[in-house]
């Protein structure tokens, strides 16, 4: 699979990461290796296995509906670079 | 050219469990902000999910309800993509393996049934909230972040949108009914997003489909369906080609919008939840949750009509609550004619709970009672508007009706003699009157009742004083 | 001092836990400028858990083996009100509001935290070097790698800054730095410790881990973290069984010797373990060699998967509710861009790249769901072993230490330093790092016991009755 500046800049958009264009020549070299490290998955003959989802063979792992107190408003909101009357603020958002 | 319209729907149901779908937190409408949370809700590092026992019974109980197959072994998936009120920045949701799936519901659509094939219903978690009212940014209330949903999806059978109308609101009130959802709308506890492709009359490829956004009531589902069929066989009509788009409907604008890019660019990444384990239903956990299912609002409906003699519009109306229709049953069950309980339902009932803003679980007259005060007014104790009075300090007091008759001083009188006598007193004292009765003019008999009425203190059996006055009219 | 020792004077009142913290800051104060093990030394909270633990002691109630005894955590585990970064710039100060269950439970048994240790950015690395703090230098030789993850973790307990580690583990970063570092390093079986508070990295492959001085610290300190816990819906019901038999031997045991995880391995590491299996043969066991191939594809398959989760798992850094926000931002867009492009290291966005590609529309099938087909197929191996071989030996890394800044720019070839540990990771096995020997130039070497899920018991076992055996010449870092 050939690891192009295009593909690049579509999944450091999709991850939300600015790649200047230094790094991404640098970044489409180191990708193009590591894909080629994970393209070896390739050899081998995997069509009649199931792949597998979960380690522990664990099923219906469920919590009952009962209310637990919630966390202090303040406590969670301490660690916001930005708030306002008890809410995260982010820049203004047009929909 | 004619074009039929394409429609499917994808409706969102908070589910109106304690707690939130993945942690402990209240799940409550309205709290001050950012009040029922805590890490797991508000995507903190080091956080894990654990899915609630009740959301899985619930999202199989609307499965039943709804139709479907119960899948033997789902799983979550996560959806990835950044948005300020998906705090984890993925949701977890079912991707390829829904809870429940292949069901269908039965619609009446102004007289004419109607079946909606419903692709699948599955279990995921509702987003916090963005606020607006700053100027110069934009606020985060993580309160219904984590809240449980069950998203429904129709196959593309809605032809109109009349009928996404009856859809929506059949099962809202079918989620209400079986308790799952409380369906409020102003709360946002019920949502839609509507897809809507056109073709040609008798075409049987499908066009292609624009996803609309933003639908927060069923009347905006119908107007936002009916302007988006317009738009597309406005741009076909043109010579142009319909793109596969996401808009945003505008109910104030009544218009919609291209979304921008964060919906139609999006790739989610959809793969297996890791830290939730499967869920796996046997069909012991289906039947003890099929055993929890009453009458279904259409089921019931259609047995009010067929059965009770019920008019549709009325049974509809009854049953479009639980609690009304519960309230319904109950009166009749006490002895009173179903086509007569319907009758107060409909007028009186409506009308005072409208008065006092008062909703269908809150009726204050036990059905005994009102049960009662049919009755009396079929013996014609009391005629038909004193009863209404009564009934209205019913609606204040929950007192017997007898007692309230007789305090209020409202007994009928059907003593013929006396009634009688009246009528004739009255039909002597107006020749005028018969002289007009016998010229044409048929409202002299309606002033000669009204002035016995009167004379009664509206106490006299108005239908009586009517044939009695005819007769005493005919015979002048 | 080890646990057992230590915990043996604390409850004869021959040392208290102040004197002994004191004696650890001291020590701190000392050697950690060269070693740079701590990011956030926790004075204050060491001296008043050792205040209570010295209460606790006196009181003469029933009291943990842990109680008092000073320890550090790898600062990816949430610990409330104290600093927790992840190595990153992106936490740099964030303190979270509540504690890791794991941590809940070695602060109730009395634990006494020293601090928080360094790790690689996130967990991500194999020698500490993508920590945004810099470096954690190896006691053994300042100028080379302590390992990584958890090189923190390791550097501290073998300079003796600390008489045991907690750490986490996901391709190896629990034993590796062991191993580099000459100290006891066990992963035990995914699903025995409740990751709610280990900072994600790979959901299906983290766990936490302990780093101590030898197998019966190690066992003790495991004891008490594991169990179910309801806010972790992968932990399993599974009893701690394995503390009464720690040091029944392994007579009689059959260890399989893979051969496959033997190839491009330095001559030093093959010969301490062969010599190690000689130990083993004069124990009374039986050493057998078999074919295990898939090895070689365990190693990209966990970089797919483990780089597809963290790729998803790291996506809630975005500078909205806490952590590092750019100050050049204009929009929501540049917000998330900027913060996160500054706030992450060059390691840490690599994987997220290979992971969200991994994932992505029309690649999900031949790398993502690939990688978890292969996975099923390492795991089976696993199961065909042992049900010929009580535990599994291998190497724990190719080589021992490497120096401080090689292989920089070859990311594939940092990975391979994971090749003996990732398969472990995959099949969600129990392993141990044990000391058993060192390289020409005198640094440690660690030998990989395993042991099919939830079997503690051999592994500890095994790991126990060598380290009573083994005959080789013990060296203390000069540090």
């Amino acid at each position: 699979m050939k690891v192009t500046k295009e593909v690049i800049l579509h999944i450091a958009d999709l991850a939300k990461l600015e790649v200047t264009d230094e790094e991404c020549g640098k970044l489409t070299g180191e990708m193009q290796s590591i894909v080629d490290f994970a393209d070896q998955l390739n050899k081998i003959d995997t069509d009649q296995i199931d792949s597998m989802e979960h380690i522990t063979q664990n099923v219906n792992v469920l919590r009952d509906d009962v209310i637990k107190p919630s966390f202090d408003r303040d406590e969670l909101l301490a660690n916001a670079p930005q708030k306002y009357a008890g809410c995260y603020k982010v820049p203004k958002i047009v929909e | 050219m004619n074009y039929e319209k394409v429609i499917g729907l994808e409706v969102h149901a908070e589910l109106s469990t304690n707690t939130k779908a993945y942690c402990s937190c209240k799940n409550e409408f309205g709290s001050p902000v950012n009040t029922n949370c805590c890490p797991i809700c508000m995507g903190f590092p080091g956080i894990l999910p654990t899915l609630n026992r009740e959301v899985v019974n619930y999202a199989i109980k609307a499965g039943l309800a709804l139709n479907c197959k119960i899948r033997q072994f789902s799983k979550q998936d996560r959806k990835n993509y950044f948005y300020p009120d998906l705090g984890k920045a993925y949701q977890i949701t079912q991707y390829d393996l829904p809870l429940c799936y292949e069901g269908y519901l039965d619609i009446m659509v102004d007289g004419v049934e109607r079946r909606i094939g419903i692709t699948r219903i599955h279990i995921e978690e509702d987003t916090g909230k963005l606020l607006h009212d700053i100027t110069d940014g934009s606020l985060l209330d993580f309160n219904r972040a984590g809240v449980p949903l069950i998203e429904v999806v129709t196959e593309p059978d809605i032809r109109s949108s009349r009928e996404a109308e009856v859809f929506l609101e059949t099962v809202r009130s079918i989620l209400q009914y079986i308790e799952v959802s409380d369906g409020k709308m102003q709360e946002g506890s019920i949502r839609c997003d509507v897809n809507v492709s056109i073709r040609e009359e008798g075409d049987t490829k499908f066009g292609t489909r624009c996803e609309m956004k933003n639908v927060n009531t069923f009347s905006g589902a119908v107007r936002a369906i009916e302007y988006e069929a317009k738009r597309q066989q406005e741009v076909i009509e043109n010579g142009g080609v319909i793109d596969q788009e996401t808009r945003r409907w505008d109910d104030a604008a009544n218009q919609n919008f291209l979304m921008r890019s964060k919906e139609n660019s999006n790739d989610y990444r959809y793969f297996p939840e890791a830290n939730v384990m499967p869920i796996v239903v046997d069909d012991a956990w289906i039947e003890s949750i099929a055993k929890t299912i009453p009458e279904l609002p259409h089921v019931k409906m259609r047995r009010y009509i067929e059965k009770m003699d019920l008019p549709e519009y009325d049974a509809g109306i009854i049953t479009s609550s639980q609690s009304f229709s519960r309230y319904f049953e109950e009166v009749v069950d006490c002895g009173a004619n179903p086509k007569e309980v319907s009758n107060w339902c409909m007028g009186e009932i409506s009308r005072l709970l409208k008065e006092t803003e008062k909703s269908y679980d809150e009726i204050p007259v036990t059905p005994k009672k009102l049960a009662k005060l049919i009755a009396l007014i079929d013996k014609k104790t009391v005629s038909v508007s004193a009863g209404k009075k009564v009934f209205t300090k019913m609606f204040e007091t929950d007192e017997d009706p007898e007692k309230l008759i007789k305090e209020m001083g409202l007994s009928q009188m059907n003593d013929e003699g006396a009634i009688l006598a009246m009528v004739t007193e009255t039909v002597a004292a107006n020749p005028q009157s018969v002289e007009d009765y016998k010229n044409g003019r048929d409202r002299a008999l309606g002033f000669l009742v009204g002035q016995i009425m009167k004379k009664s203190a509206g106490k006299a059996n108005p239908k009586m004083v009517s044939d009695m006055v005819k007769d005493a009219l005919e015979k002048a | 001092m080890t646990i057992q020792e230590l915990s043996n004077k604390l409850n004869n009142k021959e040392i208290s836990s102040v004197e002994v913290t004191k004696d650890y800051l001291e020590k701190i104060k000392g050697k950690d400028e060269k070693v740079h093990a701590y990011i956030t030394v926790t004075e204050e909270e060491a001296l008043a858990a050792a205040n209570a633990a010295d209460e606790k002691l006196a009181s003469g109630e029933n009291v943990s083996p842990l109680c008092g005894v000073p320890m550090s955590v790898k600062d990816n585990i949430c610990t409330k009100s104290i600093k927790t970064t992840c190595a990153s710039k992106i936490l740099g100060n964030f303190i979270p509001p509540y504690s890791a269950t794991l941590w809940n439970k070695l602060e109730g048994a009395g634990s006494v935290i020293l601090g928080k240790v360094n790790l690689d950015e996130f967990a991500m690395g194999v020698s500490t070097e993508t920590s945004y703090f810099g470096v954690t230098k190896n006691p053994y030789d300042l100028g080379r790698v302590s390992g990584g993850s958890s090189g923190g973790s390791a550097a501290c307990v073998a300079a003796d800054m600390a008489v045991y580690s907690i750490g986490t583990d996901t391709g190896g970063s629990v034993r590796q730095p062991a191993s580099y570092c000459g100290v006891v390093g066990v992963k035990p079986t995914y699903g025995r410790v409740s990751r709610y508070g280990l900072v994600a990295y790979a959901s299906s492959l983290d766990q936490a881990g302990v780093l101590a001085q030898n197998v019966g610290d190690a066992a003790l300190v495991l004891s008490e973290m594991s169990g179910l816990d309801s806010y972790d819906s992968t932990t399993v019901d599974y009893a701690v069984d394995y503390m009464d038999d720690l040091n029944k031997g392994c007579k009689d045991f059959t260890i399989g010797v893979p051969k496959e995880y033997f190839e491009n391995i330095d001559n030093d590491v093959k010969d301490a373990i062969y010599k190690a299996l000689k130990t083993y043969e004069s124990l009374g066991a039986k050493i057998e060699e078999f074919s295990m191939d898939t090895v070689k594809y365990a190693l990209p398959a966990y970089y797919i998967i483990g780089c597809a989760e963290a790729s998803s798992n790291l996506a809630m850094f975005d500078g909205v509710r806490y952590g590092f926000r750019s100050e050049d931002i204009t929009d929501l867009d540049s917000l998330y861009k900027k913060s996160r492009s500054e706030g992450f290291g060059a390691e840490v966005k690599r994987r997220i790249m290979l992971g969200t590609y991994a994932l992505s529309a029309g690649y999900y099938d031949a790398y993502y769901k690939k990688a978890l087909k292969v996975r099923t197929l390492v795991s089976k191996k696993f199961d065909e072993a042992f049900s010929k071989y009580d535990v599994i030996i291998t190497p724990v890394s190719p080589s021992t230490a490497f120096e401080i800044g090689e292989n920089e720019n070859d990311p594939v070839k940092r990975y391979m330093a994971d090749i003996c540990t990732t398969p472990i990771n995959l099949a969600g096995l129990p392993a141990m790092s044990v000391p058993c020997g060192y390289d020409s130039k005198n640094l440690p070497i660690g030998m990989q016991i395993l042991a099919k899920p939830f079997n503690e018991k051999a592994m500890f076992r095994a790991g126990a009755a060598f380290e009573a055996a083994a005959d080789f010449a013990k060296i203390q870092p000069e540090i």
